[in-house]
């Protein structure tokens, strides 16, 4: 840009109108988030605070999530390194199978799941083996993962493909196994793009609600994660309990995606950057 | 590979095990029914409403973001992303605090449009939703366009306005269709902010997602089933539409 023209463009009404947009639109988002407070008096906060529910709320959430994210690195780290590795029909094929989940209404995902847990056969198998997913706590782990898993494997597949393949291949021919060029040149490559994953995965586990409500349903006690405690209290007519909830959620789920986001440009930005935007 | 086998063999099984609950006697009777194509017309139209208002704010909003004309840097940035990153069911729970109270409030009292648990509701849910997800797609849309032409633009004599009308959006055009396309799919399937914000009324608010719930709480899982399978199509369909356009935005 030849200078000067920065001035010129800066006085120009197109900038101004858009520039003016821009304002408008995070007004709005601030509004969105900031005026809630206005409702809450401290006496809420402190009353919600303090209560027992709310830590059960919240000790739910955090160790359903935390489970669930394990559930998915374990199988998704592998799933989307194969993924990346299976070309042609059947690799698109599995991709677009294991991103149904996101776009789907989280009421059909729950709905799917509820159908397929309920289902006799499977009905006889869960008994055989002790425990049921429906309305329990297991199926929120079960409708936490189906929505997880398809963000991480998205997220982890791009973080595998902005390594470079030859290094891989020179790793090989160089003679080690193709396990050992996966710990030793690929995975340490890919590991901004991997802990991405893991965080965009946790969060979107900890998020989880359409499909939690249909398959565990609102049960105060038993299945009430931070937002379905917060659906409890909206109903019961609780709103400053309610917005109390939704902002533990808004921080939970914002603040490590912001954390991660950051920090020092180059590699890290590269890798994780592109596994953020896949998810999205 | 066993892995991914196991991925893929289990929503297939989710899959056959609801094909297989439903039958297709069951699924043509109720794709039939005439409430199914109201409450997916009620989709349809709404999140059609919804994609047009979030793209005429995202359009603008996103090409100042790809320039990074964003007054404030990088904290309003973050501020801009923050819907993306909160679950929509807290969106949906803020909504609802924000137009309950002034100035919120008077959209309600003043202008009279009844918003929280009415039709305009779901719109204003399914804008709130999207809209930061679609500056975001628009964003790497117009970050595609080579800078070089719209510099070789204004050094033409074209102004900013002129440069942004005639070169980046027609550039990066299948890129913004595939964002539209995205940003449609995603308010048509919105559910959680909308059972916050909205709540899901019989033959009032029942937009496919709402029905499908509404049909579990009274029990016809079939209906449900069908009804997903209406948005499953619409969804499979959108998504291969905008993988199209952004794979012919990539080469050409």
């Amino acid at each position: 840009m030849p200078p000067g023209s920065g001035s010129v463009e800066r006085a120009s009404a197109f900038w101004v109108a858009l520039r003016g947009l821009a304002l408008l639109s995070i007004a709005g988002v601030l509004w969105l988030f900031l005026s809630n407070t206005v409702l809450m008096g401290t006496g809420d906060v402190v009353r919600a605070v303090s209560s027992l529910a709310f830590w059960r709320s919240v000790y739910l959430s955090l160790t359903t999530s935390t489970v669930t994210t394990v559930v998915v690195i374990v199988f998704g780290v592998p799933a989307a390194f194969a993924l990346t590795r299976v070309g042609g029909r059947a690799g698109a094929l599995a991709d677009n199978l294991l991103a149904i989940p996101l776009v789907l209404p989280a009421s059909s995902v729950g709905l799917a799941l509820l159908v397929a847990f309920q289902w006799p056969p499977v009905l006889a198998l869960q008994d055989a083996v002790g425990f049921r997913v429906a309305y329990s706590q297991a199926g929120i782990v079960v409708a936490q993962l189906v929505l997880a898993m398809a963000v991480g494997v998205r997220a982890w597949r791009a973080a595998f493909e902005s390594v470079d393949r030859r290094q891989e291949q020179v790793a090989r021919t160089l003679g080690s196994s193709p396990a050992r060029a996966f710990f030793t040149v690929i995975l340490p490559q890919a590991r901004h793009g991997i802990a991405t994953g893991v965080v965009l995965a946790w969060t979107r586990a900890m998020a989880e609600f359409g499909a939690v409500l249909i398959l565990c349903s609102a049960i105060r006690g038993t299945t009430d994660i931070l937002p379905v405690a917060m659906l409890l209290d909206v109903n019961a007519g609780e709103t400053e309990r309610a917005l109390v909830l939704g902002f533990a959620l808004a921080v939970a789920c914002a603040a490590p995606v912001y954390l991660s986001s950051r920090g020092p440009r180059g590699e890290r930005d590269r890798t994780s950057g592109r596994a953020m935007v896949r998810a999205a | 590979m066993v892995p991914l086998a196991a991925l893929v063999g289990f929503v297939l099984f989710i899959l056959y095990a609801n094909g297989a609950y439903l039958g297709f006697s069951e699924f043509i009777h109720y794709l039939k029914h005439w409430r199914t194509w109201r409450c997916f017309g009620l989709s349809i139209a709404t999140a059609s409403i919804s994609a047009t208002i979030s793209m005429a704010v995202a359009i603008p909003v996103g090409y100042a973001l790809a320039h990074r004309r964003i007054p404030g840097g990088r904290l309003a940035e973050v501020i801009l992303d923050l819907p993306v990153m909160v679950p929509p069911a807290a969106v949906g729970m803020f909504l609802l605090g924000v137009f309950g109270i002034p100035p919120g409030q008077w959209v309600e009292t003043v202008l009279g449009l009844k918003v929280a648990h009415a039709l305009p509701g779901v719109v204003v849910a399914q804008v709130a939703v999207t809209l930061a997800f679609g500056s975001r797609v628009v964003c790497s849309a117009f970050s595609a366009v080579d800078p070089r032409l719209e510099q070789v633009s204004r050094t033409l004599g074209a102004g900013p306005g002129a440069t942004f009308s005639r070169v980046s959006v027609p550039l990066a055009g299948h890129g913004l269709m595939a964002g539209l396309l995205i940003v449609w799919a995603r308010a048509l399937a919105e559910y959680e902010a909308l059972m916050l914000f909205v709540g899901a009324v019989q033959g009032r608010t029942d937009v496919t997602p709402l029905a499908v719930y509404l049909d579990v709480a009274v029990g016809n899982l079939e209906w449900g089933i069908t009804d997903s399978a209406l948005c499953l199509a619409v969804a499979a369909l959108s998504v291969w539409a905008a993988q199209r356009l952004s794979r012919r935005a990539r080469y050409g």
